[in-house]
């Protein structure tokens, strides 16, 4: 019954979204409130279905895994129980035990990461980027100009730097990413109008 | 003695990955500890950003989302910071929201300092609305029904009940909606935003994202852009307020001239190695 539901509902809903871009009227406007209401509320709902899969799998994990397998998975969902108690009985405002885990543990944990990407690249780039063919030396030369142009000495280093690379950024990236929004647009267009359709089922599966 | 160098440079191929990791560490931590601050050259996009700011004037209200957590806020906090000195000193009114559920004790965090370092009360110069899930919606309504998708603010207060927001009712509340963030949600602001709000767009983005917002500068969808440390460091510089991010800056540049030199001596250690291999003639 639902799934017989689905179509109609997708077509019909699907068809207002679009309407209320085009029509400037009191009801779509209306129309249009109640749609992203529902957005909001259903994407609401997916947040806590996916906190309670992540629960579910780690859960699994725990009664089946093994050695640090299943210790990981204990320590999620400990972390996740110990702040979620902490929040409920303790509040989540600025200066509550919750804001003061988050920015002495969490934040740093999160800081950490990204910083280890830097050793990485430096690793990366020495043993990686390598002038074997006529593209990866574009890409060479053109990550040279904008690296050097991007520090305060390229300047003084290779005049005129900033010149060079400011081409680079607004000529062929904007051309290319142009070329790629365009793209995207358009296949979002596509994809959208084959599920109102009811060719395509929501999730790319194409409908029987 | 030629064939020597040559052996030498083409050893550095088999270089222990963590003598790079030293040089690295070196190259960040020994201009941070030297605090040598750096100017630079402002870019066209952080000019524009800065004139946008430079228009709000007392008693007008501009929408700041602020979409970053830890691991970006060492680039994107420096742009918050300085952008909410310039709006409170300019006597102007800060509406918050964030889209990323990670960055909202961050950000509060960060605003409610700036707040009472600039003795501006919360409820009448600004407000926290917090986070929803789902950008394109949440962005929709904040221009067309604020008070459905947001009926209290993060702390529990009724929307109407405060003086500041009692009276928004959508796009055209705001001066300027400026947007600072690390991920996806800036693109949103962008698609869903433009053509919304009665207000100029302006974007501040992790440096690797700079490069794809470029285009909406050209078709001015967006009136300011400010990219990585850089970028926050040029605003900085713009708004006369040097900051950690102008300070951060003679790091970064390092690491980069760090990264520039390790290309070129991988490629020239590469092409030593591969003469040294090559086939007896």
């Amino acid at each position: 019954m639902i799934r017989r539901l689905s179509r109609p509902l997708v077509i019909i809903l699907g068809s207002l979204a679009i309407a209320q871009f085009f029509v400037p009227h009191q009801a779509s406007r209306w129309v249009e409130a109640r749609l992203l209401d529902w957005l909001v509320l259903l994407e609401s709902a997916a947040l806590v279905a996916g906190i309670l899969a992540l629960a579910r799998r780690h859960a699994a994990r725990i009664s089946r895994g093994e050695g640090p397998e299943r210790a990981l998975a204990a320590v999620t969902l400990g972390a996740m129980a110990f702040m979620l108690a902490t929040g409920l009985a303790l509040g989540t405002g600025p200066g509550s035990a919750f804001g003061a885990i988050y920015l002495s543990v969490l934040q740093p944990i999160q800081a950490s990461m990204m910083s280890l990407l830097g050793f990485f690249m430096a690793s990366a780039v020495f043993r990686s980027f390598r002038l074997t063919s006529a593209p990866a030396t574009i890409l060479l030369v053109s990550a040279l100009t904008v690296l050097l142009a991007r520090v305060p000495l390229g300047e003084h280093l290779v005049p005129r730097i900033s010149m060079f690379s400011t081409w680079i950024i607004r000529g062929p990236n904007v051309a290319a990413t142009r070329g790629l929004w365009i793209g995207i647009g358009l296949a979002a267009c596509a994809t959208g109008f084959r599920v109102i359709l009811g060719i395509q089922g929501p999730t790319g599966a194409k409908r029987s | 003695m030629r064939l020597d160098y040559l052996a030498l440079l083409a050893s550095l191929t088999r270089i222990d990955r963590r003598i790079l990791y030293l040089l690295v560490a070196l190259a960040i931590v020994i201009p941070l500890l030297a605090a040598s601050g750096t100017r630079v050259t402002p870019a066209a996009e952080s000019e524009g950003f800065f004139r946008a700011v430079q228009r709000v004037s007392e008693g007008q209200t501009v929408l700041l989302a602020a979409d970053y957590n830890g691991a970006t806020a060492f680039e994107l906090e420096p742009m918050v910071t300085t952008l909410v000195q310039e709006v409170f000193s300019r006597g102007a009114r800060l509406v918050l929201v964030c889209l990323d559920p990670q960055g909202i004790g961050l950000v509060e965090a960060k605003v409610q300092m700036l707040a009472d370092a600039a003795g501006k009360t919360y409820g009448t110069d600004w407000v926290f609305l917090g986070y929803r899930p789902s950008a394109p919606g949440v962005i929709m309504s904040l221009a067309s029904a604020p008070y459905t998708v947001f009926p209290r603010d993060h702390r529990g207060t009724s929307l109407r009940a405060l003086p500041l927001a009692a009276g928004l009712s959508g796009h055209s509340d705001y001066q300027l909606v400026a947007v600072v963030a690390s991920g996806p949600a800036a693109q949103d602001w962008v698609i869903y935003g433009h053509a919304r709000y009665r207000a100029p767009i302006v974007i501040g983005l992790g440096g690797g994202l700079g490069p794809t917002f470029q285009g909406f500068l050209d078709t001015h969808a967006i009136a300011g852009l400010i990219a990585g440390l850089r970028g926050a460091a040029e605003y900085e510089q713009l708004t006369g307020r040097p900051g950690e991010a102008l300070r951060a800056l003679s790091a970064q540049a390092m690491a980069h001239l760090l990264l520039i030199a390790l290309i070129i001596l991988g490629n020239a250690a590469f092409f030593a190695a591969k003469w040294r291999d090559r086939p007896p003639v």
